[in-house]
């Protein structure tokens, strides 16, 4: 049995888009997706909800768009990569038990973003939730939060948050933004460059207004947050922009710090990565089209580098017309022919980013100087305190951490750890932080049954 | 110590693995001072992929010498550990109530009790042969699909993980006795010791241990000699954690204190490759479902390889290279942790290999040295 053209790895905007360039480019392609439907962050839901586009607007219409353009494509939804080799062989597995291999001719990893992880101590108390867990309940299921909700942090999503809540009929009792007062010079440094694209600009003046009308308490420049509360939230205390210390009663608090590459795949398969002081993130390289420094590997969207559900969508498509010319299907000319106008759009879109990245820097997420009793490894119940330790005993990198402390072992192979531990280690080193890099990831991507692989055996085509 | 004037350190040891980090220990308690050189994160470290057995049966099948070794370095564990968590805090995990070979047909389990009895012989070391029922006793869950196993009641397991922060945590209690990112690349002699030297530094020493596990092939050539080790790679499965009902640990399944099960036992000849691989992590799921149906449904977590760092005959090499330069290598690098910590160390801190190391040496592994077979 010979395998597709091209897998992809991640169903939102970048891997459809590149599953309908692909197809329409007579690629055979197969497109994985975890979750039960496709649609990644951005447009989940898109395929399931009736036609109520009331809190979503004009997004949702974009979206179903672009998954009507897959419709060549073989699709598989709740269905997950547990093992990918360097030359590309992956191994399935699906919710309905099956495990498969797919030895596809390229790859592509379009895995998305995920929540910048907080590390303070009240992130584990019940009643505070992440503001993207929120968003896809309200995308997918039309879930609304109960109770007094309020919005702690910084980042676009969160304001967007508050206005599609506002929009299901939810009043949010606060948002209480944390994000640094940007100096006025490093505003207008990046303001020229960010005019380039007045659509996004547009959109997140319209969202401040949405949220400055709609009389919602809107703290800026809030700082030293802190969630109270004994066995879950009681309230959200802070300092206001005018040094007065406040106080908002909550029954759940919406937390976010931005969002971070899902990077996983690329490090499972030791890909080359950067560190990216901009957004605070490390991220694999790739080049103009997607390739990584795997060859035959490619990576677009955000977990490449957070760029929107815009920038993945084209991203996608350029990764596809690189693929096709690789495979034959087109020549260069044809390959830069179609590539100029997504091009020529991504740049837009890629100018407008430097003005969000300096106006919404990570501002509670960072571990460097977490306190003590701070649970950085959920998994494994690894604090803060305990990572100093290790470190103070001869654990100088990520690596020998996990041996020592377990910190990055358990089932989330570290995706909620590895940026904390990255810091804190830079923080009682003296080291920067792209000097420390993250620990190795081993297989699986994610938990399997044994039974489920001591039984591929049979179903294993090589 | 300290004070007394020399050139450069007492003892410098190349490598902080389980060997390294063993031997600094034991000659740091024996008042020597010593630098213990880390090459740092990215090293191979074969003991982060240690299945972390303390094992003595079975040892020695192709050097018997090994067989007694073995046993004394697993008696001398509970003393070694209880001293060890005493100095650092650090729980090593030791429990020491038996262990498990087991063997699928009734073939391999005669011809794996013919070994035991040849070995016993030589170290004294007691066995028995146990069915599936009887194993149920210690292994809850056991199936009956295979023939049985040899059991031994002095062999057990530990935490390698934790063994190694215990020791490193003991040594740099001591002020400058464990130095990271010291990747030494060739060894120097020069008058009344050595020059070690890595990209960066030199360090002068008096005496030399190398410990690098397979970076001593590199660093022994930089004397001149060539060592007859070379990786064999083990993949090893984690699962998540499960009520712990095991009290003993095989050679296949292990429960860990807190609960998961470790799965191994895999052995590949495909050099320095610390890839897993599909075909093998199957095979050793296939293996301990059929072992243990139950596991069937515990999620497989983590997977990994180490690269075992062997000597033809499967035992350790203690050997004088040069005077003042000793090689320490092995690839039981917890199983023989205390025997490291205690007699080797005892040796080397005299600066002289006994009789009772000889077997051990690099000599066994050169023929046609013996007079009638030269002049033959």
């Amino acid at each position: 049995m010979s395998g597709p053209d091209l897998l992809i790895i991640g169903g939102g905007a970048a891997g459809l888009s590149a599953a309908a360039t692909a197809s329409g480019l007579g690629l055979s392609v197969e497109l994985l997706d975890e979750r039960p439907a496709l649609g990644g962050n951005f447009y989940a839901g898109i395929g399931e909800r009736a036609n109520d586009d009331r809190a979503l607007g004009p997004d949702e219409v974009r979206g179903r768009a672009l998954l009507a353009g897959t419709a060549g494509a073989t699709r598989s939804s709740s269905t997950f990569a547990w093992r990918i080799e360097r030359d590309g062989r992956t191994f399935v597995a699906s919710e309905a038990g099956g495990v498969r291999s797919i030895k596809p001719r390229r790859l592509l990893i379009a895995t998305g973003a995920m929540e910048r992880p907080i590390p303070i101590p009240a992130a584990v108390l019940p009643g505070v939730m992440y503001a993207g867990a929120a968003q896809l309940l309200l995308k997918t299921a039309a879930s609304v939060p109960a109770g007094r909700c309020v919005l702690v942090g910084s980042g676009p999503l969160l304001l967007l948050l508050a206005t599609q809540l506002l929009a299901s009929g939810v009043r949010p009792a606060g948002i209480v933004e944390t994000t640094p007062r940007t100096s006025l010079r490093a505003y207008l440094s990046h303001l020229p460059a960010a005019l380039s694209a007045p659509g996004l600009l547009a959109r997140g003046i319209g969202v401040l207004g949405k949220l400055r009308t709609s009389g919602v308490p809107f703290h800026r420049g809030a700082t030293q947050a802190l969630i109270a509360g004994s066995d879950r939230v009681e309230r959200i205390e802070f300092t206001d922009a005018s040094g007065r210390r406040q106080s908002i009663d909550a029954d759940l608090v919406l937390l976010h710090d931005g969002i971070l590459p899902n990077d996983h795949v690329t490090r499972l398969l030791g890909c080359r990565e950067r560190w990216n002081e901009a957004q605070h993130c490390f991220q694999p390289v790739t080049d103009p089209w997607g390739e990584t420094s795997l060859p035959g590997v490619f990576a677009a969207g955000d977990c490449t580098g957070i760029g929107g559900a815009r920038a993945a969508e084209l991203c996608g498509t350029l990764a596809a017309l690189e693929i096709a010319r690789q495979l034959g299907r087109i020549d260069e000319a044809e390959r830069d022919r179609r590539a100029s106008r997504p091009r020529r759009a991504l740049k837009r879109q890629q100018s407008f980013r430097p003005f969000l990245d300096m106006q919404f820097p990570p501002s509670i997420a960072l571990a460097g100087d977490a306190a003590s009793d701070t649970v950085v490894c959920r998994c494994e119940d690894v604090t803060a305190g305990q990572i100093r330790l290790a470190v103070a005993q001869g654990a100088t990198g990520p690596d020998q951490l996990k041996s020592f402390t377990r910190c990055g072992m358990g089932p989330c192979q570290g995706r909620s750890c590895s940026m904390a531990v990255a810091e804190i280690i830079a923080e009682e080193t003296g080291s920067p932080i792209e000097a420390i890099g993250r620990h190795d990831i081993r297989s699986p991507l994610k938990p399997l049954p044994l039974g489920q692989i001591a039984a591929a055996e049979a179903e294993v085509v090589s | 110590m300290s004070a007394r004037s020399r050139k450069g350190v007492e003892f410098a040891v190349i490598g902080g693995g389980l060997v390294g980090a063993a031997v600094a220990y034991g000659l740091i308690r024996k008042g020597r001072q010593v630098a213990l050189l880390d090459e740092g994160d990215s090293a191979f470290r074969a003991s982060r992929g240690n299945f972390g057995l303390v094992w003595a049966q079975g040892k020695g099948d192709k050097l018997e010498a090994y067989a007694p070794w073995a046993r004394q370095g697993a008696a001398l564990w509970a003393d070694f550990a209880s001293e060890l968590t005493a100095a650092t805090e650090v729980e090593v995990e030791l429990e020491q109530n038996g262990g498990f070979v087991f063997c699928l047909t009734e073939d391999a389990l005669r011809s794996r009790a013919d070994t035991m009895e040849r070995l016993c012989k030589r170290s004294g070391l007691d066995y028995d042969v146990m069915t599936p029922s009887q194993i149920a006793r210690y292994m809850p869950g056991v199936s009956d699909n295979f023939a049985g196993a040899t059991f031994s009641r002095e062999d057990g397991h530990a935490n390698p993980l934790k063994l190694l922060r215990a020791l490193h945590a003991a040594i740099s209690a001591t002020e400058g006795a464990l130095r990271r990112g010291m990747p030494i690349e060739r060894i120097e002699p020069v008058s009344g010791g050595y020059r070690l030297i890595s990209a960066a530094t030199e360090i002068a020493c008096e005496n030399v241990i190398l410990a690098a596990g397979l970076g001593n092939g590199k660093l022994a050539e930089s004397l001149g000699i060539t060592l007859p080790i070379k990786p064999m790679r083990g993949q090893i499965l984690v699962t998540e954690r499960y009520e712990k009902i095991m009290t003993v640990p095989s050679e296949n399944v292990r429960q860990t204190q807190d609960g998961t099960f470790l799965l191994g036992g895999s052995w590949e000849d495909v050099g320095y490759d610390v890839s897993t691989t599909f075909e093998v992590t199957r095979d050793i799921a296939a293996l301990a479902v059929r072992y243990f149906p139950f596991l069937e449904n515990v999620r497989l977590v983590r997977s990994w390889s180490a690269l075992r760092i062997l000597a033809p005959d499967n035992a350790p090499i203690y050997h004088e290279l040069a005077p003042g330069a000793f090689l320490v290598t092995c690839h039981s690098g917890v199983s023989l942790a205390a025997i490291h910590a205690d007699r080797v160390a005892g040796w080397l801190a005299a600066g002289t290999l006994p009789a009772e190391a000889a077997p051990f040496s690099l000599d066994r592994f050169t023929p046609a040295t013996s007079p009638e077979y030269a002049l033959g």
